[in-house]
């Protein structure tokens, strides 16, 4: 279980997070929703580690262990932009991502061919990454969070600049993932997360604006996710 | 902390970047070409010393801009696309992040050292021989300073997005670093030019190009490296931590950072303390040849004492060094600081030194005594004989009473050099000895004077007749004797072994070197500064005292020419012989002068070994010699004819340009040398576009080995004004060409040569490989003789001219010419040199032959096509297969 308890963050003036609270079961798709400038990236890169916490800004544990003390390895981290060394060949950046993770040479090969198995890379594992398209780049970069095995993996809007057919490739993934992995995602696509998700945060203004299962955010909206987003997220002024 | 698997994960992406790429090949392929470039115009000319050093060099220059770029080029592209932020997240520490990005580094800058050395390895090894160590000193030398550059790179890198600005601004440190290392060392002065040196890499690396591993430059580097490091895996640690936002990060991460500089820059500084100093055996470059010798002669000479006399105060880390090297030889070395007068070792060895020239002193002392009476006896009598000759009628009136004046000039002044004569021999703790051989040294040049002006007075007044005429007369007859026999006895007094010690502390220190009877003292300045100068010339004044057998005739050197004044005095000009006599007099020989116009030839037992110095005219006026040069001429001819020691210098003649004979390349034909005088040395220097101007300076520093004297100045600048070029004549016996003229294409040989600015005419010449500066030959048995084709290499002004040396201080900048004055002068007067010639020739580097235009064109086509060609391509290859595959 990946726990939150009141995550602040401030970036100067801005206060980008008030004191989220948020709970996060094992193998879950936990998706984070909200309007542009709501904190999930910061969040996510809270969880991730990237935006370490200070000590008044809440704590983030996993399984009890404070986010500081997670054993080497345990979160990966997939930034929207999905960077990957571009010179590298797909089959290499995924072994050497494997062995930074700390798994031994005899598991290396298993745990390749599982990511790119998994991720359906086996058409471009001899290719360099840098020639590859946006989706394979974001399903290497999937398949090298998957090969490093972690407990949590972390994906900051990882369908954004897919096309529909990539979409439906990236939402069996996320099944893949969530078999080994806690799997902890931002998105503006609701139907995405419709599709993949498990829990959801609604995030707005920094503040935790809803939190519950994906059936209850549905059930919320009368059975409609957008009616659901739009009643949490309504613009200033407007009455709920 | 750091776990070598994940080091190893990281370095995969850091050898895809670099290797899987054309970018470390086209970065080799760069340092190849500038490499074989700068080998093949510098390191591949016939005669210079096979060497890799001038691809080491430009290689060096390479590293300043390239191996910033190579480190930077990690850090600020992670930082470009995000992927930072994934390995922020990841296991990997920063350390291990900043090390694995530290050795992708490092495997390019081998990959480009590599490029530049082998190439030119394999071109040196082919043509004449390769020296491994050479190759092992450079290597490590570029490897050390290429970590620290890349270290630099990475630190920059890591705090800056912009990979171009990065590099630039790491460069541009450096070369700061360079510019300080030339620039502040004569602004801070000698107490701290020291730390300003150190600042330069460059400096450091030339020390590495020399061929010394000098494991205080390769600590200095690692400390760099390895702060600089440290400091990166700092920021790197703020940069992914936020430490700044909380735990008081932003105030650790300064003092983290500090603290890894402060280490960085206390490694660099503690080096000095902790070098093991160079191998002057493993020592070559520069050094090399004196270096090989001075150990050889070292380990014959298990007799000779070396002493440093220095203040603790005067920092001379060149003589330290040498000193510990001579230690190891197993010599004794002595170290004394002249302000402590209670240490009774340094009292006993002064004390030594006075016993040991005991007698010699009171001669000297009983001799200047006797001088001064003299002149106060001259000074006496002034009031007798000044009077009357003023009254001497006729045409003689006239030089009578210039005599009287200088009589009463005399009598008044005279006790102006009885003060400057005590002063000489007043003892300090600076001036044990004080300096009686000066003190006598002019003392004898005033007797001299006078005896001859007491002479010229007394027939003055003995053609003027009269009663009190010829009293007077007789007056000055007697005081003529009494000067005279002064004189004599002074002239013939031994040289004063401490009076050189004497003369060398006058800067505060000295290297004295003992061996037997013999003492060779040099100034400290000279011995001073860090750089391998400073040890090579050091190492010589080692070699000029085991040159000297011990318990031998002191040999002696007659200056012979044809000035009027005297040429051992220094003038503003530097139109003298001072620098030539205070070498050999250093070296050990007693110098005389013989100026042939003023008749005074100087006497000496003819069994102790001697050499005639023949100075030529000056200043010449019209075409004609004068009377004096005639004087001059003939009496080099009569000591041509019984078979002298001759050192013939020969200067350009505007009658050998006439097609008449010139006397001073008829002496030169007579032993043996066939002297070209109507033809000097040019050189066309390009100074602006399509423009040239003519030099008529040889600068040469190369000499044969196969004669006593060459491995004397072999290595050596030697700067030679004016140079004609000399031949063996067929009949000549024993002639070896010591150093041979360049033959360069901008070199000729011109008849056109007059004028205030040289020019080219069409009858120029190309000097040929036969065409020699420098000639030694035997015309007589157990006769030798030295012919030099230059008029003015020896006045002070050539001789002696100097430049800022490593520690601010003045040093020679063309030592050649004095150290060919000394081996020359040992060579010529029969002495049997030591430590020349040595067994240690065959650890000489070898010298690159005269290359045929088609193995030219092979080495050419090597070293600045082939080399860096296939490395291009190489990358391309690998970029091209990676991409298709």
């Amino acid at each position: 279980m990946l726990e939150c308890r009141k995550v602040k963050r401030r970036f100067g003036p801005v206060e980008a997070l008030r004191g989220i609270d948020a709970s996060i079961p094992d193998r879950s798709c936990f998706a984070l929703v909200g309007p542009n400038g709501a904190g999930k990236t910061t969040l996510l890169r809270m969880m991730a580690g990237v935006l370490p916490l200070g000590t008044s800004e809440g704590s983030i544990e996993l399984d009890s262990v404070p986010r500081h003390q997670w054993r080497p390895g345990a979160c990966a981290f997939v930034p929207e932009s999905a960077p990957a060394p571009a010179d590298m060949v797909v089959d290499d950046y995924l072994a050497s991502s494997a062995m930074l993770a700390g798994r031994d040479d005899a598991d290396l090969d298993t745990a390749v061919n599982h990511a790119i198995e998994a991720c359906q890379l086996r058409d471009v594992r001899h290719r360099v990454i840098s020639l590859l398209s946006r989706g394979y780049r974001q399903r290497v970069a999937l398949a090298a969070a998957m090969a490093s095995a972690p407990q949590v993996i972390v994906l900051d809007e990882p369908t954004s600049g897919l096309d529909p057919g990539q979409l439906v490739v990236f939402r069996s993934l996320v099944g893949v993932l969530r078999s080994t992995s806690t799997v902890i995602l931002s998105s503006h696509h609701l139907g995405e997360v419709g599709s993949c998700a498990t829990h959801v945060l609604v995030l707005v203004e920094g503040r935790s604006a809803w939190q519950g299962t994906i059936e209850e955010l549905t059930e919320l909206g009368s059975g409609s996710l957008e009616s659901a987003y739009k009643q949490l997220v309504r613009p200033e002024g407007v009455p709920a | 902390m750091i776990d070598g698997r994940r080091i190893r994960a990281l370095w995969h992406r850091e050898r895809a970047a670099l290797f899987g790429t054309p970018l470390a090949w086209t970065v080799a392929a760069i340092f190849a070409l500038a490499a074989g470039v700068v080998e093949l115009l510098v390191g591949l000319r016939a005669g210079v010393p096979a060497s890799i050093a001038p691809a080491g060099g430009a290689a060096a220059w390479c590293m300043l801009f390239l191996a910033p770029a190579l480190a930077v080029r990690s850090a600020t592209e992670d930082r470009r696309t995000g992927f930072a932020e994934v390995l922020a997240a990841g296991p990997a520490s920063s350390e291990e992040i900043a090390l694995s990005r530290f050795l992708g580094a490092m495997a390019a800058i081998a990959l480009a050292v590599t490029a530049a050395l082998i190439p030119s390895a394999l071109a040196v090894g082919h043509f004449a021989r390769l020296d491994w160590g050479e190759l092992a000193t450079i290597t490590a030398g570029l490897m050390a300073v290429g970590a620290a550059l890349a270290a630099t790179g990475l630190l920059v890198g890591t705090l800056s997005r912009s990979a171009p600005v990065a590099a630039f601004v790491s460069s541009v440190v450096w070369l700061a670093l360079v510019v300080c290392g030339q620039v502040l060392p004569p602004i801070v002065g000698p107490d701290y030019a020291e730390a300003a040196f150190a600042l330069d890499p460059m400096r450091r690396i030339s020390r590495a190009l020399a061929g010394v591993l000098d494991t205080g430059d390769l600590i200095a580097f690692a400390g760099v490296s390895m702060g600089l490091l440290i400091a990166t895996a700092v920021v790197l640690h703020a940069q992914r931590t936020g430490a700044a936002a909380a735990h008081g990060g932003r105030l650790r991460t300064a003092l983290g950072l500090l603290a890894s500089l402060v280490a960085a820059v206390a490694l660099a500084d503690l080096a000095a303390d902790v070098r093991v100093g160079p191998s002057i055996a493993l020592a070559r470059g520069p050094s090399a040849p004196l270096a090989n010798d001075t150990v050889a002669a070292l380990r014959e000479a298990s007799d000779t004492i070396v002493t440093l006399i220095r203040p603790a105060s005067n920092q001379l880390p060149a003589a330290d060094d040498l000193l510990l090297r001579v230690e190891e030889a197993g010599l004794l070395v002595q170290r004394f600081d002249p302000d402590d007068i209670d240490d009774p070792a340094y009292a006993q060895w002064l004390e030594t030194l006075s016993t040991r020239e005991q007698a010699a002193g009171e001669s000297y002392d009983q001799a200047i005594d006797r001088g001064l009476d003299a002149c106060a006896s001259l000074a006496a009598s002034a009031d007798e004989v000044a009077p009357e000759l003023d009254a001497v009628p006729g045409d003689a009136g006239a030089r009578a009473r210039a005599l009287a004046a200088a009589w009463r000039e005399f009598a008044a002044q005279w006790g102006e050099l009885r003060r400057a004569i005590a002063a000489m021999r007043v003892t300090t703790p600076a001036q044990p000895f004080g300096d009686r051989m000066a003190a006598a040294a002019l003392l004898r040049d005033a007797l001299a004077a006078w005896s001859q002006r007491t002479a010229e007075s007394a027939i003055a007044l003995n053609q003027a007749g009269g009663v009190r005429s010829s009293a007077a007369g007789r007056v000055a007859e007697a005081q003529s004797r009494i000067l005279g026999a002064a004189s004599a006895q002074l002239r013939s007094l031994p040289a004063l072994r401490h009076a050189m010690l004497t003369r060398a502390m006058a800067d505060g220190s000295a290297l004295v070197i003992e061996r037997g009877e013999s003492l060779l003292a040099r100034p400290g300045w000279m011995v001073a500064g860090g750089g391998l100068d400073a040890r090579a010339r050091a190492e010589s004044v080692l070699l000029d005292a085991l040159r000297l057998p011990p318990d031998a005739p002191v040999p002696i050197v007659i200056i012979m020419h044809a000035e009027p004044r005297s040429m051992l005095r220094a003038t503003a000009s530097g139109a003298d012989a001072s620098a030539m006599r205070d070498a050999l007099a250093a070296a050990g020989f007693e110098v005389l002068e013989w100026s042939v116009p003023n008749g005074d030839e100087p006497r000496f037992p003819t069994s102790r070994p001697h050499a005639w110095w023949i100075v030529p005219p000056i200043i010449r006026e019209g075409v004609e010699p004068s009377k004096a040069e005639r004087a001059l001429v003939a009496a080099v001819g009569r000591l041509i004819d019984r078979g002298e020691p001759v050192v013939l210098s020969v200067s350009p003649s505007l009658l050998a340009v006439a097609g008449q004979r010139d006397p001073w390349a008829d002496l030169a034909s007579r032993l043996g040398v066939e002297a070209r005088t109507d033809r000097m040395w040019l050189e066309a220097i390009p100074v602006d576009e399509g423009r040239v101007e003519f030099r008529s300076d040889l600068f040469v520093q190369v000499a044969t080995l196969a004669h006593a004297v060459g491995p004397a100045v072999d290595g050596l600048p030697i700067h030679f004004p004016s140079a004609s070029p000399l031949r063996a004549r067929l009949e000549a016996v024993g002639a070896v060409a010591i150093i041979a003229m360049p033959t360069d294409e901008a070199t000729s040989l011109s008849r056109d040569w007059r004028g205030a600015r040289h020019r080219r005419g069409r009858d120029d010449e190309r000097p040929s490989p036969e065409d020699a500066c420098v000639m030694a030959v035997e015309p007589a048995a157990g006769s030798r003789a030295l012919v030099i084709g230059s008029p003015d290499w020896m006045l002070s002004a050539v001789a002696r001219r100097t430049v800022a040396s490593d520690a601010g201080r003045a040093m020679l900048a063309s030592p050649g010419n004095l150290a060919l004055a000394v081996a020359g002068s040992v060579w010529v007067s029969g002495s049997t040199p030591v430590g020349m010639g040595s067994a240690a020739d065959a650890e000489r580097a070898a010298r690159v032959p005269v290359l045929s235009r088609g193995q030219h064109a092979g080495a050419m086509v090597g070293l600045t096509v082939l080399a860096p060609a296939l490395l291009w391509c190489s990358g391309w290859w690998i970029d091209r297969r990676r991409r298709h595959a």
